[in-house]
């Protein structure tokens, strides 16, 4: 799994290309860690080029909602491929989560109230 | 002392630890509905078991203090037992800290109704007998239950499945606690101390340990049957050993009822992929929205269930997810789409 981070205004996306399973998670949760701790709330997972999220992915991405969210931002998904989205909508992820087709959709999205 | 201060002090307590245990409960699988249901469990034993009481001691001919160290005990434990037999054979239990949970209580309904009759009975009884009676009985009445149900929960795991011998352990156990109990080794007052001193040590350790085995149970279950949902839907199903077996099912089946067990399988899969999630998100502090669509699946899973018939279930059975934690996860969310 390879990351990169990218600002667009005061959104920040963390671009995620490979798999996020059990050996993966723990990285990515740092990288997210990273940007909360630098104060950077407003957050984008660009999973376009995420082939397969397990369990791990997951909860890496429910405990970067929790802690973005209790900061005043939010962890927004964009372009997750089918399978993943399936996934997400079938273990309710989805109503935790807001989803976007790509990138420039979530960074737009927190420009609009809700 | 009034009876209104008697009976605060010896009901009060075994209620607080009772929602101590609920509130440090991290996921929260055990609904108030329930809990409530296991306390008026509590409280009928309790009226058997004193029935049974007044009847027994004069026929065995014993005085108050044998009968409470040798016979009582098991009178009363197994009239607790009774409950939690009901609830690991319908899988309404998931968890070790379910067990407990449950198990405190029903002796809390028993405790109950226990120190309401000696409040009754022994108008002029000191405050130190009601904080004994509050602090100490009423705990270790919750106490050898949530133990019985634990250990009936830990090896009902072990076992895969629910068996009446599984609950005799337990149930030793709490008699042997009980009876240590009532013959007095220390000052009562010690022996409260002791109690209210362990209990919450042992709840926790016990509490750490079932959520630990939970994360490990959530993740590796959501992975697999992730897996297997993915190669559903990407037409990869023949490569995998379900595929394998269901074709080795053509020749004994319709082909209608082969297609019936790929959709029954698949919807499972769904189920506990939603079951699981909806646990994932509680343990990060999330409640999912209810969802209509998953009452809709029930409906179509026991409409799959009867086309296959009898014999087909018992041929994919090998496929199908049936430990007592994969059905009681499918009994969990169907009751919070009815909740």
């Amino acid at each position: 799994m390879e990351t990169s981070v990218e600002q667009l205004g005061v959104v920040f996306t963390v671009h995620i290309a490979g798999s996020v399973d059990g050996l993966t998670a723990e990285p990515l949760q740092q990288v997210f860690t990273h940007e909360l701790e630098a104060g950077h709330h407003q957050l984008v997972a660009d999973f376009g080029a995420v082939d397969y999220t397990s369990s791990a992915g997951l909860r890496v991405l429910l405990s970067t909602v929790k802690r973005a969210r209790s900061g005043g931002g939010d962890l927004r998904l964009a372009g997750p491929n089918p399978d993943v989205r399936k996934v997400l909508d079938l273990s309710g992820f989805t109503s935790i989560l807001q989803l976007f087709e790509t990138v420039d959709d979530a960074v737009k999205s927190f420009g609009r109230p809700g | 002392m009034t009876a209104v201060v008697a009976i605060a002090v010896s009901v009060l307590p075994v209620f607080l630890f009772l929602g101590a245990l609920v509130l440090i409960d991290s996921y929260k699988l055990v609904a108030w509905r329930a809990i409530l249901l296991s306390v008026l469990a509590g409280v009928v034993a309790a009226l058997a078991g004193y029935a049974v009481n007044i009847s027994l001691r004069p026929a065995l001919a014993l005085d108050l203090a044998p009968y409470s160290r040798y016979v009582a005990p098991v009178v009363e434990e197994s009239f607790k037992a009774a409950f939690v037999v009901i609830l690991l054979q319908r899988n309404r239990v998931g968890f070790v800290v379910d067990a407990a949970i449950h198990g405190f209580a029903i002796g809390t309904g028993f405790a109950f109704l226990e120190n309401l009759y000696y409040v009754e009975a022994s108008a002029g009884a000191t405050l130190w007998t009601w904080i004994v009676r509050g602090f100490g009985t009423a705990v270790m009445h919750g106490g050898a239950t949530a133990i019985l149900a634990m250990i009936a929960k830990t090896l009902q795991n072990r076992a895969g499945t629910f068996r009446l011998s599984l609950v005799l352990p337990g149930l030793g156990a709490a008699v042997v606690l009980h009876s240590l109990y009532n013959h007095a080794l220390v000052q009562p007052i010690l022996a409260t101390a002791l109690v209210v001193l362990v209990f919450p040590w042992l709840s926790i350790v016990v509490f750490q340990i079932s959520e630990r085995e939970t994360q490990a149970w959530l993740g590796a279950g959501f992975d697999t049957d992730q897996e297997l949902l993915t190669a559903m839907h990407a037409g990869r199903i023949s490569a995998t050993p379900v595929g394998t077996y269901l074709k080795a099912l053509r020749s004994r089946f319709a082909p209608e009822v082969i297609v019936d067990m790929l959709c029954l399988l698949r919807l499972r899969a769904e189920l506990a992929i939603r079951a699981k999630g909806m646990l994932m998100l509680r343990e990060a502090g999330f409640e999912a929205a209810p969802d209509p669509a998953v009452r809709d699946k029930f409906r179509e899973l026991r409409y799959l269930e009867k086309s296959i018939g009898r014999t087909g279930m018992v041929a994919i059975h090998p496929f199908l997810h049936t430990s007592t934690r994969d059905l009681w996860q499918l009994n969990m969310l169907n009751e919070t789409q009815d909740a």
